[in-house]
Formats: structure tokens, C-alpha cells, sequence
């Protein structure tokens, strides 16, 4: 009888035992897989958006909430800190490029991000269809947002789906953008001062002006003041034009306060500068400074724990199946003993037999090897529609070096626990065996 | 020499399980090993089918002393050329008729299954699982896997040990039967008196 056959109908003659152990075998590899995947993704996604940002300058609180809620735009914003201050921050030599973000309100979900075009060049972004903006109220949208050039969209307050909408003012999405496989691919971005406009904070351009403009009209006053006593009769004229620019300056302060974004993105010129410059805004300022590379270390390690656990269930579950594997053999080899005996005494050599017992237990860690990898491509595609982080980025069943070391490992231990009683069932003394059954 | 023993003694633990023995026998005829029960009649089909190795003393098959040649290569003599029928059958019970009786089957053989069957009064039988067979089918069955390999030696352990008369007789024709056939020689133990009258050569075994 050809092997194959016997060894089909002697997995078959426990069917129950060799279908528990492969079942055991396969949510081992499954959760061993799942996680693998899953981690991947999360650690390639943390990378990919937090590059080529060393600090993070926002309000004062949490750093990871600030790193989370600024870079990767999955957690609320701590607060807000003047438009001036990360302006005055921004002229640091240290700094090599800052990007400023305002953040406050989302459509359908998805965040609106008031920054500039640098925002867009740091993710070597291109534009897919339309154009950047020009305009305040013009709008770009990531590639994963389902929405069209020409559409026109109102904003609702707060970060997450279902807040007031700001349903005065509407923006006109003007482009959108390729996929980038980054953060910006669910991000919707316009102009600082449209966020600004929106929340009823000054327009940052204004404001520099209106500083410009004080300055001006303090240097005027200044002048004017000096000539005071030498042209008295251009001393009427000088108290109207002061008296008109301090009703305007009063009727921006009544109407428009002071602007105000929520971080501020910033790529040092040396690594030093890392250290340095977040010491400095903290203790100096009544600003924040973070550091994302040591947030994202401290939210991995956390995240660590949780995928720990799950590492240590799946370990439990393969060893679970692979001491089946050997008890199934092992113990079952004592109920077979008189069976293989008669194969012996039929001519079957110590290596058939060996190969018999061995090939049944790797044809069971193999089945179960399978369908554990089937049922975790299928349990990811499933995932990756249902989570919606997973869903949002895209996420997709990799089959990298980790995928190949989960298999291997389990197939070996597999092979280990089925040649340890293949080993022993070709060493039976047939003769005595057989005595024993007579 | 067709299958002789030379001086072939077994001993286990210093106790003599098997006493010297010394005898040969010629291809097609049959042989009775006959005695009291404990006698070492089974070691000695033992040792003589290669399953034990002897202490002393060597069998030899065919011009093929046993106790020059390697395991394998007595598997293999094994395998082609003897066939054996076990007192307790030990049929492998998940498996059918059918896949009990290829077991015994060399690769490079495709005998004639269903005429087998037929010979042995189990005609469409194949399928059946041999946990669901009666004894005297299981009986038949363990003939025939003993035969399939047409050997030129059949080993029969107490065939007739725990049967009445009249099986005995049908068993014992059955085996004898399927020997002429393929011009096989039989070599039976059995403390069984009844089955002594079917053979003209009877190896006495004493201790």
C-alpha cells in the first residue's frame, strides 16, 4: 500500500485528535501572523509620518497627546499657543524649517489641517488633480478622502465626526493630492488663516501687518511728536490720523483676537539642536516641546505590553499544538505498537516506519500551518475593512521575513515534537512485540 | 539449501529460550513445529524469518546467511519472499479488507484482488473495515494478506489454535490451498495434534 494512502487513513482513524491539533495548530499561526502584521504596519506608519520631524512645539500637557494629535492627527490637541510666540520660536537658528499647524475642526471624520505649503513639500506630496491653493477657503484633500476637485464642504468643530458645523463659512476643495501612504492621504489642508478666520482668532498676515502698521504709526506718532512744538497747526491732523488708526486697531481687537495655532512642526540643523531647543522652550516659554522619536518610543513600549500578551497566547497556543502533535503520535504510538510491528514483519524497513510516523505528524502541523495562514490573510483583508486606522491607511497583508520565521518556526517545532516518537516507533523490537500480542 | 538452521540457539538473559537446532528445508514442502506450548516454537519462526537475531548458530535463506547480511537487507528478504498468518491475526482495524490484505504487497506486484476475495469467500467484502469483520472473516483476511506477496515461505503461528474442528480444517485447506498455488512453502507452529495429519515432515522442538 502506497504510504500516503496509509498515512491518510491513519490521521483519519483519529480524526477528532488530528483535527483539534490542527485547529490549534492554525490559531497559533494565525494570532502569531495577525500580530506580525499588525505591528508592522503600526511601527511602518509611526515611521513613515513622523519623518523628518525632530520637535514638536505646542500648548502645554501631555507630549505624547501633542505628538499624537500634531504628527500622526489621532488624539485631541492639548490647546493652543500664540501665533507671535511660535513665530518668535520659529526664528531660532537652530531651526532649519517650521511648519505651523491650526487644527480645531474636521469634515465627515476626517481632520482639517490650517498649515502652509511646506506641510505638503514635507510629505513630497504631488497634486493629482486641480491645484494647490491660492486662496484662503481654498482646500487640498488627501488621496483617501472620498471627495472631488469643485466641491464645497463646511467644516464641523472638533477633531472627531459629529460636532457643530461651521456652516457660515464653506471651503472649495481646489485639489487633490497622490497617495503618499502617509497621514496627509486623510488629511484636508488649507491655509492657516482659514482655520483662523473660522474661530474668529485675527488672520495671521493681518496681524503682522497690524504690528508692522503699529510700529509704523508709533514711529509716526514719535516724529509727529518732535515736530509738535515747531508745527502747531499740524497738530490737529496728527491727533486725527492717531485718533483713526487706534479705532481701526480697536475694531480688529473688538471683533478679532489674537491669533493662535496648535503646533508648530520643526526640523532642527543638528541632531544637538534636539536636545537644546525643546530645554529651552520649556523652561523659557509657556510653551511645550516634544520630542517625537522619545514619545513614540514610550507609546511603543506601551503598545509592547499589549502585543506581548498576545505574542505569549500564540507561543501558548503553538506549543499547545505542537505538544498535541507529540502526545497524539506518542501516545497513540502505544496503541499502534502491534500495528507497526505487523508492518515490520511485512517488510516494512525502520526508515518507512520512521518516515510513516514523522510524515503523519508534519502533514498535520503543515494542514494546520495552512489554514492558519489562510485564515490570517483573510482575518486581516476582514480587519483592515473593519478598523477603521486600518482601513483609512490602507493597510495590506505583507509577506515579509517575519511571515517566513512564524511559519519555519512552528513547521520545525512540528517536525521536532512528530521525529521524537517516529524515532521510537522504528526502534520496536518486532519479535518481542508480537510476543507480547500472542 | 532452501532454508536451513545451523546450530541456532537463543538465549535471554543466560536462559536458554531456544536449544540448538539443526535442520533444512527443501522449497515447496511443508513443515510442523510442534511442541508443548513455551517450547520456543515461535522463536524459532522467529529467528528464522529474521524478526530475532540469533545467539549462536545462523539461519540461512536461499544461500543468504542472515547473520552476514545488514537489517535492511533481511527486511527486504523479508518483504519479497516470506509471508506470515499471526494466531491473534493482528489485522490493523481502520483499515478495509482490502487495504489490510495490500499491506502484505510488494510495490512491484498488482495481483488479482477480487479473485483473491473470491478464493476466500469474501467477495465483495473490500470495503469493509476489519474492526467490523467476525473472527473467521478476520481469519481469512489474515490468510490472505499472508499470501497476497505470493512468498515462498508462509510463517503460520497457532492458525487453528482457537478453533473448533471443523474451521481448523477449512483454515488449514485454505492455507495449503493458496500454497500450491503459488508453490510456497508452509512452516507452521502448533501444539495443535490436529494439525499434525497434514504433514508428512514434522520438526519436534524440546527443551
Amino acid at each position: 500500500m502506497n504510504d500516503f494512502i496509509y498515512i491518510y487513513l491513519s490521521i483519519k482513524s483519529r480524526l477528532l485528535n488530528s483535527t483539534l491539533t490542527v485547529l490549534l495548530t492554525s490559531f497559533g499561526v494565525l494570532i502569531a501572523i495577525l500580530l506580525s502584521q499588525i505591528s508592522n504596519h503600526i511601527e511602518k506608519r509611526l515611521k513613515s509620518d513622523g519623518k523628518g520631524v525632530d520637535i514638536v512645539v505646542g500648548a502645554k500637557g501631555s507630549p505624547l497627546q501633542l505628538v499624537l494629535s500634531s504628527i500622526y492627527h489621532i488624539d485631541i490637541p492639548n490647546g493652543n499657543i500664540p501665533y507671535e510666540s511660535a513665530l518668535e520660536i520659529s526664528k531660532n537658528p537652530m531651526i532649519e524649517k517650521a511648519i505651523p499647524l491650526a487644527l480645531g475642526d474636521n469634515w465627515k471624520g476626517f481632520r482639517i489641517v490650517g498649515t502652509n505649503l511646506d506641510y505638503i513639500k514635507h510629505f513630497n506630496a504631488e497634486i493629482k488633480k486641480g491645484r494647490l491653493w491660492n486662496n484662503d477657503f481654498e482646500m487640498v484633500a488627501g488621496a483617501n478622502i472620498n471627495i472631488d476637485v469643485g466641491e464645497n464642504i463646511s467644516g464641523a468643530h472638533g477633531v472627531i465626526n459629529g460636532g457643530r458645523a461651521h456652516d457660515d463659512h464653506t471651503y472649495k476643495i481646489v485639489g487633490v493630492l497622490e497617495p503618499t501612504s502617509s497621514v496627509l492621504d486623510r488629511l484636508l489642508i488649507t491655509s492657516v488663516n482659514s482655520v483662523l478666520e473660522i474661530h474668529g482668532l485675527e488672520n495671521i498676515d493681518d496681524h503682522n501687518e497690524h504690528n508692522h502698521e503699529e510700529d509704523k504709526n508709533k514711529n509716526k506718532h514719535h516724529d509727529k511728536h518732535e515736530e509738535h512744538s515747531d508745527e502747531h497747526d499740524d497738530n490737529h491732523k496728527h491727533n486725527h490720523d492717531s485718533n483713526e488708526n487706534h479705532k481701526k486697531f480697536e475694531k480688529n481687537v473688538s471683533s478679532y483676537l489674537e491669533p493662535e495655532i496648535t503646533a508648530l512642526l520643526i526640523k532642527t540643523k543638528s541632531p544637538v539642536a534636539n536636545i537644546n531647543l525643546p530645554r529651552f522652550i520649556n523652561r523659557q516659554t509657556n510653551m511645550q516641546a516634544a520630542n517625537p522619536a522619545l514619545e513614540i518610543t514610550r507609546l511603543t513600549t506601551m503598545f509592547g505590553m499589549g502585543s506581548k500578551t498576545l505574542t505569549f497566547l500564540s507561543i501558548f497556543l503553538i506549543s499547545i499544538a505542537v505538544l498535541s502533535i507529540f502526545s497524539g503520535l506518542a501516545g497513540n504510538l502505544e496503541n499502534r505498537m502491534g500495528d507497526l510491528a505487523i508492518l515490520r514483519a511485512l517488510g516494512y524497513s525502520k526508515k518507512r516506519i520512521f518516515k510513516i510516523i514523522a510524515m503523519e505528524g508534519t502533514s498535520i502541523i503543515f494542514s494546520g500551518i495552512f489554514l492558519g495562514t489562510i485564515m490570517s490573510f483573510f482575518s486581516f483583508e476582514i480587519l483592515s475593512h473593519i478598523v477603521t486606522p486600518l482601513h483609512i491607511s490602507k493597510a495590506k497583508f505583507i509577506v515579509n521575513f517575519e511571515f517566513y520565521i512564524i511559519i519555519a518556526s512552528v513547521f520545525i517545532a512540528g517536525c521536532i515534537a512528530s521525529i521524537i516518537p517516529a524515532y521510537k516507533g522504528s526502534k520496536i523490537s518486532v519479535a518481542n512485540q508480537l510476543s507480547q500480542n500472542i | 539449501m532452501f532454508l536451513g538452521v545451523k546450530n541456532l540457539e537463543f538465549k535471554v538473559a543466560n536462559k536458554t529460550i531456544l536449544n540448538k537446532q539443526n535442520f533444512s528445508i527443501s522449497k515447496g514442502k511443508h513443515v510442523l513445529i510442534s511442541g508443548l506450548s513455551g517450547s520456543g516454537k515461535t522463536t524459532l519462526m522467529n529467528l528464522m524469518s529474521g524478526l530475532l537475531k540469533p545467539t549462536s548458530g545462523f539461519v540461512s535463506f536461499e544461500e543468504n546467511d542472515f547473520s552476514k547480511l545488514t537489517e535492511e537487507n533481511i527486511d527486504q528478504i523479508r518483504s519479497k519472499n516470506f509471508g506470515f498468518i499471526f494466531q491473534r491475526l493482528h489485522l490493523i482495524k481502520h483499515l478495509t479488507v482490502e487495504q489490510n490484505i495490500l499491506l502484505g504487497l510488494n510495490k512491484d506486484q498488482s495481483p488479482n484482488i477480487d479473485e483473491l476475495l473470491d478464493d476466500i469467500g469474501l467477495k465483495n467484502k473490500h470495503t469493509q473495515l476489519a474492526k467490523n469483520l467476525s473472527f473467521g472473516e478476520s481469519q481469512r483476511v489474515a490468510i490472505a494478506r499472508g499470501i497476497i506477496n505470493s512468498p515462498k515461505v508462509i510463517f503460520a503461528d497457532e492458525p487453528t489454535s482457537s478453533l473448533d474442528d471443523r474451521n481448523t480444517k477449512k483454515v488449514l485447506e485454505l492455507i495449503f490451498s493458496q500454497a500450491k498455488k503459488n508453490n510456497s512453502t508452509i512452516i507452521i507452529s502448533s501444539h495443535d495434534e490436529r494439525v499434525k495429519k497434514f504433514f508428512k515432515k514434522i520438526q519436534e522442538i524440546n527443551l
